[in-house]
């Protein structure tokens, strides 16, 4: 009788959870009642099993941290493309407002002229048609001097037609296209925000903005130009250092669908490659490696501007200055099979084949289980991989319990 | 920490590597596939990082990055829908085999182990999402229920009622606890 009121508790009671004179009367209760008894006896025997059990969890990645401030560097970016697609949906909507006024104004253009002289002011409504247009012969179609009927009613619906306002028709896509694009980003973060939001805990409150993510690199010049306010960002949208921005206050339509489409279509896996084939495209790299070189003198360990600098030089083949760059990254992170992969790749291109062979050799043997950097396929297309395969070869031979060369010997033939 | 909040993304770096231990135990815990536990602890450093400013210091940080990656594993599981997809045998997670690593001095014994580990973790995955999280993280990682009604947002009955539920759910595949 009246389980319904101990049985609630029972967990409680079997994880030594309920105390006092709660814990008193639901003993006395199992006590009396065989159901419950056999009930605490069944959790009892889960819970200590679980208490014992081993459930072994996944070791973490040696490249975690290196992973993550990748990812939070490719984060930063989205803001900017939106709000440069923002931009330019705006400067698209200002020209096509113009373009009306001038083509209303404007005595010079031949302007359509209904069949109606009064009805291009007030055109006429619904309750003028005595029925539904679902026709084509039933829609109005207003008639330009000299322009076909055809022609009309395609101008009309936006299509073709010799109008003055297909130029500007052209640019539509633009602004149409930027809403969608921010649309789905603040769709993502208040999605991505609603499991991570937390009333009660101190976790992420209320939707992830954008916005409200701090700009992290103290370094990269994308993110510098995050910093700077939105007003002067504005006001210098005809200035020639603008970036990607000026570009599209200088022929709003075109150029902002052009970046917008060469920005997408950037290579992600790389996000630091992606600031710097932007930065060079604005004509500022020279300029963002010369602030990171600053940066470095500042902090010679900043292993931000480090990077940023290692990616500039490889963009440009400036093949001597990324070896140095990355023998200080290596100092830094000696566990980091990519970076021995970058070095051998440029050691390589110097024409210093048997330095490039001991860096990646290091490099495989930093993480003999895998090859995430891609060693094994940059070694197989540089033909160095047969001189990697017999280097290991021989040592194991000479000590035939090295089982770092088994396990790199085996992974260069699982590659094959 | 302090320099975190503030965008340090250095200082961020070192909370991910003092912190990236125990979120992998649970997201692994709570997901199974491999390749998507090492995704999903660095969307939950992102997230951290992203939300950081928010992060109003009530409770431990720990605590706090610990709720995300409790969620943020839950949101991959509704997404992806994969645990019927994956096996305890697969040997691309190499779980079975880590399974097998159970204490015992004899043989024998080291089977029975890994039998009942094996018999566990099946137990644990065939629970629902947030049942698996309550055991998860009580049973763990060491959460109180009142702990873990704050991680994931919810009173402490239902952890309990969820606790309740989870250990009767498993009850019924452990038959060799009635031995």
């Amino acid at each position: 009788m009246f389980c319904f009121k101990y049985r609630r508790k029972l967990m409680r009671y079997v994880e030594g959870e309920l105390h006092g004179k709660v814990r008193l009367a639901v003993g006395e209760h199992i006590a009396r009642c065989g159901k419950c008894m056999a009930e605490v006896e069944r959790l009892r025997a889960v819970s200590s099993t679980l208490h014992k059990v081993d459930f072994p969890a996944v070791d973490p990645a040696p490249d975690t941290r290196e992973r993550v401030l990748a990812r939070i560097a490719q984060a930063e970016r989205p803001p900017r493309r939106g709000f440069a697609l923002g931009m330019a949906s705006a400067t698209a909507l200002a020209s096509l407002i113009v373009a009306a006024i001038l083509v209303i104004h404007s005595s010079n253009i031949p302007v359509p002229r209904p069949v109606d002289e009064n009805s291009f002011v007030e055109r006429p409504t619904r309750d003028a048609y005595p029925d539904p247009p679902t026709t084509k012969s039933s829609v109005e179609v207003v008639e330009a001097p000299g322009e076909s009927v055809d022609n009309a009613a395609a101008r009309d619906l936006g299509k073709t037609g010799p109008s003055i306002m297909s130029g500007v028709s052209s640019s539509t896509p633009a602004p149409a296209a930027a809403p969608r694009e921010e649309d789905k980003i603040s769709r993502k973060d208040s999605a991505d925000s609603e499991l991570v939001g937390n009333k009660e805990m101190p976790g992420p409150a209320g939707p992830v903005t954008r916005s409200a993510a701090p700009a992290p690199l103290a370094s990269p010049p994308c993110l510098e130009e995050a910093k700077v306010p939105k007003t002067q960002e504005a006001g210098d949208l005809t200035a020639s250092s603008g970036a990607s921005v000026a570009a599209f206050s200088a022929a709003p339509s075109e150029k902002a669908q052009e970046t917008a489409t060469r920005e997408v279509g950037l290579d992600k896996s790389d996000p630091l490659r992606a600031v710097v084939e932007s930065e060079d495209r604005a004509g500022r790299l020279d300029r963002a490696v010369a602030t990171q070189k600053q940066v470095l003198v500042d902090n010679p360990e900043d292993e931000q501007a480090l990077r940023f600098l290692l990616a500039a030089h490889q963009y440009q083949n400036q093949h001597k200055q990324a070896i140095e760059v990355l023998d200080r990254l290596i100092a830094k992170r000696p566990n980091n099979p990519r970076l021995y992969k970058d070095l051998g790749s440029a050691q390589l291109a110097l024409g210093q084949k048997s330095e490039a062979v001991s860096a990646w050799k290091k490099g495989l043997e930093v993480d003999p289980t895998s090859d995430k950097s891609g060693i094994i396929p940059a070694a197989k297309s540089a033909g160095v991989l047969p001189e990697i395969k017999s280097a290991y070869h021989n040592q194991l031979e000479k000590k035939p319990s090295d089982t770092k060369a088994q396990k790199i010997l085996e992974m260069i033939e699982a590659a094959k | 920490m302090l320099k975190a909040k503030r965008g340090d993304v250095s200082a961020f770096g070192d909370l991910v590597e003092s912190h990236q231990r125990s979120v992998y135990s649970i997201v692994s815990r709570i997901i199974t596939n491999r390749d998507d536990v090492d995704d999903v602890v660095q969307e939950v450093f992102v997230l951290a990082y992203q939300s950081m400013r928010g992060f109003r210091q009530e409770a431990r940080f720990s605590t706090w990055l610990h709720s995300i990656a409790v969620n943020t594993s839950l949101k991959h599981l509704n997404k992806m829908k994969i645990r019927q997809a994956v096996s305890i045998d697969d040997p691309d997670t190499g779980l079975a085999e880590t399974l097998s690593s159970g204490s015992g001095d004899s043989v024998e014994s080291k089977a029975l182990d890994r039998e009942q580990n094996q018999a566990v973790r099946k137990a644990v995955e065939s629970l629902p999402d947030k049942h698996r999280a309550v055991v998860v993280l009580h049973y763990f990682e060491g959460y109180s229920c009142d702990e873990i009604a704050g991680i994931l947002n919810c009173s402490v009955g239902t952890v309990w009622s969820r606790l309740h539920y989870a250990c009767k759910k498993m009850r019924g595949r452990l038959e060799w606890l009635d031995c």
